[in-house]
């Protein structure tokens, strides 16, 4: 499988998933089914996970299409920035519905203005979604545009090749990102590191819902780290796109992500009292996610010397 | 402005930015004790 076929595989994910979350939310709402709404969010989430390897792979999908005949790099480029937008609302979709989930878990009930801004954000989402996939499918579909129509706008504020030349152009910003990156990391990891040994069996004494309190710091770091991350590939996506080393850290990174919203989240992870044990199954998950952690940033350092980075 | 000095005040305003954020969430959170 190489990026075109992956991306072809996953760029119905974002719309198709927004529509479908929102849709749970908004029969959750209608239903008073708390059930149902806590559902959505936690879709929301995975959706705004799988959104990253599907915008990485359209940008992997556009450097190849670009240096084929008859294809319009302005399309190409106008498909970008919509999916940029695009891209950028899902996380924030994102990042909101894990901090109502969070909030959740701890009252146990949910809280109406964080169901409230997901639910507008996630409108903004899907509608920046359809549009973009719109025009990613005019670029090699012209025959779905009715006769005489103009192709679909794409946005006029952003431009990927805009940050690009940012990032490139000024030299403090390249070495700021290193910096923002590795202080994401440790403020991701310190907590990480902590729920998941918590989980393993050390620091008996303290309950599991005392650590969960610490996750948004975590969130922060992955938030840090996401955006510096996506400024570099914007900047230099030839040195990612064919680069093993980060297809395997995003791998890891999705596997990572998925249990943040188990500890966040369940049950399992919560119920888990002062001096008690973990059950096996948790702790077997516990050992996973920071496996999946030490991947990332294995991988992460690797970049230049299992691929072609720098 | 040196490269250096340039990239700590960007990475120290960044993190105060992070820190406020993180501290008010805290602070909402001591309110949602279980």
């Amino acid at each position: 499988m190489n990026a075109p076929h992956l991306h072809l595989i996953l760029n119905h994910v974002p719309t198709i998933g927004s529509a479908i979350a929102l849709g749970l939310l908004l029969l959750g709402l209608l239903r008073r089914q708390e059930a149902l709404t806590r559902v959505s969010l936690e879709v929301f989430y995975v959706i705004a996970l799988i959104t990253l390897p599907a915008y990485l792979s359209g940008v992997a999908t556009g450097m190849e299409l670009e240096q084929m005949p008859d294809v319009s790099v302005e399309a190409i480029q106008k498909h970008h920035d919509g999916a940029l937008v695009g891209f950028v609302l899902m996380l924030l979709t994102g990042l909101t519905s894990w901090l109502g989930l969070w909030q959740w878990r701890r009252v146990n009930r949910p809280s109406g203005i964080n169901i409230g801004i997901v639910l507008v954000l996630s409108l903004l989402t899907l509608t920046t979604m359809a549009g973009t996939a719109t025009m990613g499918g005019e670029i090699r579909h012209p025959e779905m545009m009715p006769e005489g129509s103009a192709p679909t706008a794409g946005p006029t504020w952003i431009h990927a090749a805009s940050i690009q030349s940012l990032v490139t152009d000024n030299t403090w910003i390249w070495p700021s990102l290193e910096a923002l990156h590795f202080v994401g990391l440790w403020l991701l990891f310190g907590v990480v590191l902590l729920v998941n040994l918590r989980m393993l069996g050390m620091m008996k004494s303290v309950p599991f819902s005392a650590l969960h309190r610490l996750l948004p710091w975590a969130v922060l770091g992955l938030g840090i780290n996401v955006l510096s991350g996506m400024m570099w590939v914007i900047a230099t996506p030839e040195q990612y796109m064919s680069n093993v080393s980060f297809f395997w850290k995003m791998g890891f990174l999705l596997l990572a992500g998925l249990n943040l919203l188990y500890v966040t989240a369940f049950d399992e992870a919560w119920q888990v009292g002062a001096n008690e044990d973990a059950s096996f199954g948790n702790k077997a998950i516990a050992f996973g996610a920071l496996a999946s952690w030490v991947c990332v940033m294995y991988f992460g350092r690797m970049l230049p010397f299992l691929g072609n980075a720098f | 402005m040196g490269l250096a000095t340039t990239v700590s005040i960007v990475v120290i305003c960044v993190m105060v930015v992070v820190g406020a954020i993180g501290y008010v969430i805290d602070r909402h959170a001591s309110k949602l004790e279980p």
